[in-house]
């Protein structure tokens, strides 16, 4: 929890906030120093198609979205989204890989395929399983900006500064 | 609780880059989730930043361990989130892996 935004702050009201311990001494809460941070850090996660990680696309039809399995070795995987090829990669057994990580996006398959045995006239058959995926991306942001680094530093340019 | 480990799969560099010689650009990793003997596999595939080199944090790729590599991996798809989320989706297919095998969580009381 943040500090608060006026009144008096005291070096003990430091201490909490950023978990100094043994004696404190002013010099020891620069910014960027160790205790008070310089930056947070906030994770995003976006869905597709979302909301949320229980809906799935999937379509044989332009625009193609599935997870392609060749049924006999080396089961090669094909992951279409929104009519691209995202990639390409063989397995040891049918069904060993269950998400896959490629261009910055996780792409997850349904448990079970929603077709198997698809022929598309290339002398194999195809197991094809609904797909999602997400994406995670961090966003940082300078906080505490108006504690010092170094030099002259008070209680007051503590007033919202968080750990 | 969900042991996770990393198999490297390919590793591909740039032979020069910044003064620097193979540096790892592109890697791509099996990844195993693992709990009560069962196990379920995924992959990542990613690119690696490469415009902020510096000597002094540069390993020799000859030097790389499989958890250096599964760490710049992880870091550069939204580190400890995107880890949770594997954890997360590999969490349903072991339980359902556990009781294909009849393995069921007994209530202690």
């Amino acid at each position: 929890m943040a500090l608060q935004t006026s009144g008096t702050i005291s070096i003990n009201n430091l201490r909490t906030e950023f978990g100094d311990t043994g004696t404190s001494s002013l010099s020891e809460f620069y910014r960027g120093g160790g205790l008070v941070p310089a930056t947070t850090t906030t994770s995003t996660t976006t869905y597709q198609p979302g909301p949320g990680t229980t809906n799935y696309n999937y379509s044989l039809t332009s625009p193609l979205y599935g997870w392609l399995e060749d049924e006999y070795f080396p089961f090669t995987v094909y992951i279409y989204w929104n009519n691209a090829a995202i990639t390409t990669f063989t397995q040891n057994y049918a069904g060993e890989i269950s998400q896959d990580t490629s261009g910055g996006w996780t792409y997850y398959r349904f448990s079970s395929p929603t077709t198997t045995g698809l022929n598309i006239g290339d002398g194999t058959t195809y197991s094809v399983y609904q797909i999602r995926r997400q994406q995670t991306t961090n966003t940082t942001t300078n906080i505490n900006t108006n504690v010092p680094t170094s030099g002259t530093i008070s209680l007051s340019n503590f007033y919202g500064a968080t750990a | 609780m969900i042991e996770v480990s990393y198999e490297i799969l390919d590793l591909f560099v740039f032979p020069e880059k910044n003064g620097l010689t193979n540096v790892v650009g592109k890697v791509n990793l099996k990844t195993t989730f693992s709990r009560n003997g069962v196990s379920t596999k995924g992959r990542i595939e990613t690119i690696l930043d490469t415009d902020n080199l510096s000597e002094e944090t540069f390993i020799s790729v000859d030097s790389l361990t499989v958890e250096t590599v599964a760490a710049w991996a992880i870091a550069a798809n939204g580190g400890e989130a995107f880890l949770a989320q594997l954890k997360e989706f590999n969490d349903e297919l072991l339980t359902q892996k556990e009781n294909e095998i009849g393995l069921v969580r007994y209530e202690v009381v």
